[in-house]
């Protein structure tokens, strides 16, 4: 066999190897197409933000997909509308204050830095111009406002309990409370002012101890208990559903605890109130306290009665009693009787 | 030489081509043109139908009769046959009847819906749908679920299965399925066994499923302005903020079989995006019950915001037309769209891809939402060890999310 006849012996033999190899592995999907930057993974932000990037990952955005809790709720997702605020797409695509559309991707990252900042022309929105760094964030009015936040958080009407509120008023907006001001360090070793990605709220022991005021008090033979919302933007709680606060007694006399109504989240206590807003078919009116306002409930002491225990609890939801980790205990008093 | 040369090029180019041009590079046809309308209004036009009011008399007289046969009021037997008799010939049985279907008595609501199923009124099959949806109480499903086989309506059958499977609603659910299945006409048994009433009721689904008609014969069905204005009622309500009007809206149609096909049909034009996605989200759900509703789907895969859930539909409903452009769209700079047209390809077997997916899902630099939607697809095609090894991997070494995995593994299991 000559060279030639060689060459192109070796030329089929690798043309039909190539064809080969091109047939199995699926050639007929067309060459990707490259475009700019795509912003698609929180991932990507990590990098250049890694407080940032740290404090969302375990905060309740970060995990609001992959959240047990929720997960149980919505039946694993199977209520595909869950999804729309808990795997959103960026809010950009449908408008900031407009309902969310759902994606199918990136499944772990939940309400992600994408959701939020991603811009309607694919580039990313923030605070400031910064045509400087690589991500080149753009100022967006509608991304800085309560919108931002509505998109999503209105489901429950906690934006419009806002609205109804003298904090709109004042223009105390949502990341006043939720995402306030924190130190960033610049490659450089400078610090700016940022803002912290940890949204404190339901899950957090202090935010939920600055929402509301707690009082008891005798009153002849009735001890008054009053709740006060003045810390809270919106109802207290807010959120249809789940969240529930609860105040609760126990009376004593000098044998020890007097046997309550056992209505209480533990038997041997009584709940005075739920503030609550009702669930679907469930019983009974909506109870939460809107911001600014009070509630006061009497209770008449039984006879003989030498003391009595108050307690505040948050409850994540309406169903768990005072040893589930999902109740909070916000304050506890004694308060003598005789 | 020169020839051996040339051919050796043919068969490579050939083979890229994947040997049968015409069977892997489908020719795409142009797509329809994306024509959305403002679609809100209109639906609630059309849900807006005037309410028929009764006279107190009317009200007062169907009242009695219905807390006679609901056992709220005492009365002998041949009192209660007369206010049966009375109650199911009034058109009207459904105003009493309905807000039964909440009372407090487990035993009234299963009552309600009993008799409900005996009005011969096929259009009381979307309240005892959405009673379906917020009961609680298994015996009460299983007579919702009965009620809902007599008015044309086979969405409820697998409810009557899964009771027959708990000792507490076991022979009730037999009695109920029994009793329809004879009436049915369908070949038992003297003294059939559990098992041979579950497989006619999971037959009976099946075919539902696939065709959204209900199998029991002689329903005449419902008024078809009738339909729209219920459902469209459901669906012009979903761009508000909350949740429930959207979750029963979901739960009612997708459960309506081909009824809903009209009403699905406006609102996948919807120029309202958020309803458009949950019109594509039901028409996933009624699977091939929807395929006459290809045609208007296939535009919206240019749409950006929709065009995910739309791949989802069009492979639900098998519209085999959407090959070529789904093909395309494996090459997409959008993970959601190559991720949304993989498992679209699966969804409806599009064998002759099953080498595009096999390389997607092994292409190590490819996004893992884009892989296991890949894998997804060639368990969907047919038996496919190497992505059955995939699937298992990732549970295995836990890096993709695990219930987005066995959301997948359910909808194989469905055999829809």
């Amino acid at each position: 066999m000559n060279l030639p006849t060689r060459l192109a012996l070796a030329a089929a033999i690798v043309g039909t190897f190539a064809a080969g190899i091109a047939f199995l592995s699926g050639c007929n999907v067309p060459a990707r197409a490259e475009s700019s930057q795509r912003w698609e993974s929180a991932r990507q932000c990590q990098s250049c933000h890694p407080e940032a990037f740290a404090e969302w990952q375990t905060s309740h955005h970060g995990i609001a997909f992959t959240n047990p809790e929720v997960r149980a709720l919505s039946d694993d997702f199977r209520r595909e509308e869950c999804m729309d605020c808990h795997l959103p797409r960026p809010l950009a695509v449908t408008g900031f204050g407009k309902r969310t559309l759902p994606r199918r991707t990136h499944f772990d990252e939940g309400v992600s830095c994408i959701s939020c900042h991603l811009g309607e022309d694919g580039g990313i929105v923030a605070r400031n111009n910064r045509p400087e760094v690589p991500c080149k964030p753009k100022r967006s009015e509608a991304f800085l406002s309560v919108d931002a936040c509505m998109s999503c958080h209105n489901q429950h009407q906690t934006t419009d309990q806002w609205r109804a509120s003298h904090y709109a008023a004042q223009g105390i907006h949502c990341t006043n409370c939720h995402m306030p001001e924190a130190d960033r360090k610049r490659p450089d070793g400078t610090i700016r002012k940022g803002r912290s990605h940890i949204y404190p709220g339901a899950h957090d022991k202090s935010m939920l101890a600055k929402a509301a005021t707690f009082t008891a008090e005798r009153q002849g033979n009735e001890l008054v208990l009053a709740l006060e919302n003045t810390g809270a933007g919106h109802n207290f709680p807010t959120e249809e559903r789940h969240r529930a606060v609860d105040l609760e007694y126990q009376f004593e006399d000098t044998t020890g605890p007097i046997a309550g109504l056992g209505t209480g989240g533990a038997p041997e206590w009584s709940r005075a109130w739920r503030f609550r807003q009702p669930y679907r078919d469930e019983p009974g009116e909506n109870t939460q306290l809107p911001a600014g306002k009070k509630h006061e409930v009497r209770v008449a002491a039984p006879a003989g009665a030498t003391a009595v225990t108050v307690r505040m609890w948050y409850r994540l939801t309406p169903m768990c009693n005072d040893l589930d980790p999902r109740s909070t205990l916000l304050e506890e008093r004694k308060l003598e009787w005789q | 030489m020169r020839t051996l040369t040339t051919l050796s090029v043919l068969v490579a180019i050939l083979a890229a081509c994947g040997g049968e041009p015409q069977s892997t590079h489908p020719k795409m046809p142009a797509l329809p043109p994306l024509q959305l309308l403002p679609r809100i209004e209109e639906l609630k036009q059309l849900g807006s139908r005037p309410v028929v009011s009764l006279s107190d008399v009317q009200q007062r007289e169907l009242q009695e009769y219905a807390d006679v046969v609901l056992g709220l009021t005492e009365a002998d037997e041949r009192i209660q046959k007369r206010a049966e008799r009375n109650l199911l010939e009034s058109e009207h049985a459904g105003a009493v009847l309905i807000p039964a279907l909440k009372h407090k008595d487990a035993a009234v609501r299963s009552r309600a819906a009993w008799l409900l199923g005996r009005t011969s009124r096929s259009i009381l099959q979307f309240p005892l749908l959405l009673r379906l949806k917020d009961e609680t109480e298994p015996a009460v499903t299983v007579w919702i679920a009965e009620a809902l086989h007599r008015l044309g309506n086979d969405a409820g059958l697998v409810w009557i299965d899964a009771a027959i499977n708990h000792e507490a609603t076991a022979q009730e659910a037999g009695t109920a399925a029994l009793n329809l299945l004879r009436e049915d006409g369908a070949t038992l048994a003297e003294q059939p066994t559990w098992l041979e009433l579950q497989q006619e009721l999971q037959q009976r689904t099946k075919t539902w499923r696939r065709t959204g008609i209900g199998s029991r014969d002689g329903v005449t069905p419902p008024d078809a302005a009738e339909v729209l204005a219920i459902l469209c009622k459901h669906l012009s309500i979903t761009e508000s903020f909350l949740l429930r009007p959207i979750d029963e809206a979901k739960f009612v149609i997708i459960r309506s079989g081909v009824l809903a096909l009209p009403t699905v049909e406006i609102a996948i034009t919807a120029a309202e995006p958020y309803l458009r996605s949950v019109a594509l989200q039901i028409l996933a759900e009624l699977g091939r019950t929807a395929n006459p509703l290809c045609t208007k789907t296939l535009p919206l895969l240019e749409d950006p915001l929709t065009a995910a859930y739309a791949m989802r539909a069009l492979g639900e409903l098998g519209c085999s037309d959407a090959t070529a452009h789904l093909v395309a769209r494996l090459s997409s700079p959008d993970i959601e769209l190559r991720a949304s047209a993989a498992g679209a390809l699966g969804l409806f077997g599009a064998t002759e891809h099953a080498p595009a997916l096999a390389a997607l899902m092994a292409d190590a630099n490819e996004a893992m939402d884009v892989r296991v939607q890949s894998a997804f697809a060639l368990r969907c095609i047919g038996d496919n060890s190497a992505a059955v090894a995939f699937l298992a991997e990732r549970k295995q070494k836990g890096d993709y999310h695990a219930p987005t995995l066995q959301i997948l593994e359910d909808r194989l299991t469905q055999n829809r």
